[in-house]
Order: C-alpha cells, then structure tokens, then sequence
C-alpha cells in the first residue's frame, strides 16, 4: 500500500471522527447531564431528521460498482 | 513514521472513545431538559446522531480511498452494506423513535431499543474496519 495514501486515509478519518469528539464525549459523560447539553442533541437531532433521505444521496452513499 | 503511528494511534483511541461511549451508556439527565429525564429517549437520539456521523465517516472514507483499500475487499463489502441498508435502519430508528415517545410502553421500549442495538452494531463495524485498516504498517523505509 502508498503510504501517503495511507495517511491521507488516515487523516480523512480522523478528520472527520474527530468532529464527533463533542457528541461522543457527552454521551460517555458520566455525570449530569443539563438542559443545556440536551437541547443540543435535540437540536442536532431534528436537524438530521429534517434531512430526510437527502442525508443518505451523496456520492459516497451510492452502492459502488 | 512517526507522523504515522501519531495519526494512527489518535484514530485508534477515536474509534476506541466511540466504542466505549456507545456502549458504556451515559449520564443522569437533568429532568428539566427536554427529554424530561427519559434515558432511552435521549439516547435514542444521541445514537442516531453519533450513528450518522461515524457512518457518513465510513462511507466518505472508502469512496475517497477506495483504490488504496482494494487489498482489503471485507470494507468495501462492508461499506456497501451500510449503504444499501442506512437508509431503512434511520428510517425504522426514527419512526419507533416517534412510537416510543408518544407511547411509552414496554413493547414500544423493547422495540426502539432492538433498532439501536442495530445502529451500535453498525457503528463498531465501521470503526473496527477503520481501526484495522490504518494499522496496516507501510513498506520498510517508505516514511521516516
């Protein structure tokens, strides 16, 4: 395998997995939870649901050839 | 390498964090908020979040380096997978989602909760095949 490849690989992913790290580290929160950090995944919920199928039809989610 | 294995060891304790998260549960939920301190609820949409995310994550990462992966046929495989199913699985999740949250109810419970089981045990995938996929050492003294 290219390693710079590799790295560019790598680097999407972690890109990406890393603007996660909010989201995920409120759902390892082991404490309370506020009102405040609810309404955001509210918030980031309905939008998501307001996407409707339109979340699934970019290049990337069509089934390869 | 060096810059290498940082990358690689950052994506690893990514992957790992989510799998953890996911799996581990959360916190007490101020009741005030807007789940009014119905855990399932919050965490039903929590997972979709999370779910999409890691997900539109998965699939980006293959399409864009789908040449460099041709070695390893199971992601592309994998990958597809999600992508024909995706849609079906958000779709179910959002409309037991709804069922529970205007009923309550045991069934209803059992219900939501099975389609999350689906979502977490589609977000491990990608993440597993992400993790080992970047931990494939390149050639000898191709990087230093």
């Amino acid at each position: 395998m290219d390693p710079t490849a590799i790295i560019a690989a790598t680097l999407a992913a972690l890109n990406l997995v890393e603007k996660l790290m909010p989201t995920i580290q409120q759902l390892g929160t082991s404490g309370v939870i506020t009102a405040e950090q609810q309404q955001i995944i509210r918030d980031q919920y309905n939008a998501l649901r307001a996407q409707g199928d339109a979340a699934f039809s970019g290049p990337e989610w069509q089934v390869s050839q | 390498m060096k810059s290498k294995n940082a990358l690689t060891v950052k994506l690893c304790a990514a992957c790992a964090s989510i799998l953890t998260m996911l799996l581990a549960g959360c916190g007490t939920l101020d009741k005030s908020g807007p789940y009014k301190g119905d855990n399932l609820l919050y965490q039903s949409e929590m997972l979709t979040v999370t779910a999409k995310a890691v997900l539109d994550t998965y699939v980006s990462w293959e399409y864009q380096n789908r040449a460099t992966l041709a070695h390893l046929p199971n992601v592309k495989a994998s990958a597809d997978n999600i992508r024909k199913n995706a849609k079906k699985w958000f779709s179910t999740a959002a409309a037991l989602h709804d069922a529970y949250k205007t009923d309550p109810s045991a069934p209803n419970k059992a219900a939501l909760s099975t389609v999350l089981d689906v979502l977490r045990a589609a977000v491990a995938e990608a993440s597993n095949y992400m993790n080992s996929a970047t931990v494939i050492p390149p050639p000898p003294g191709a990087i230093h």
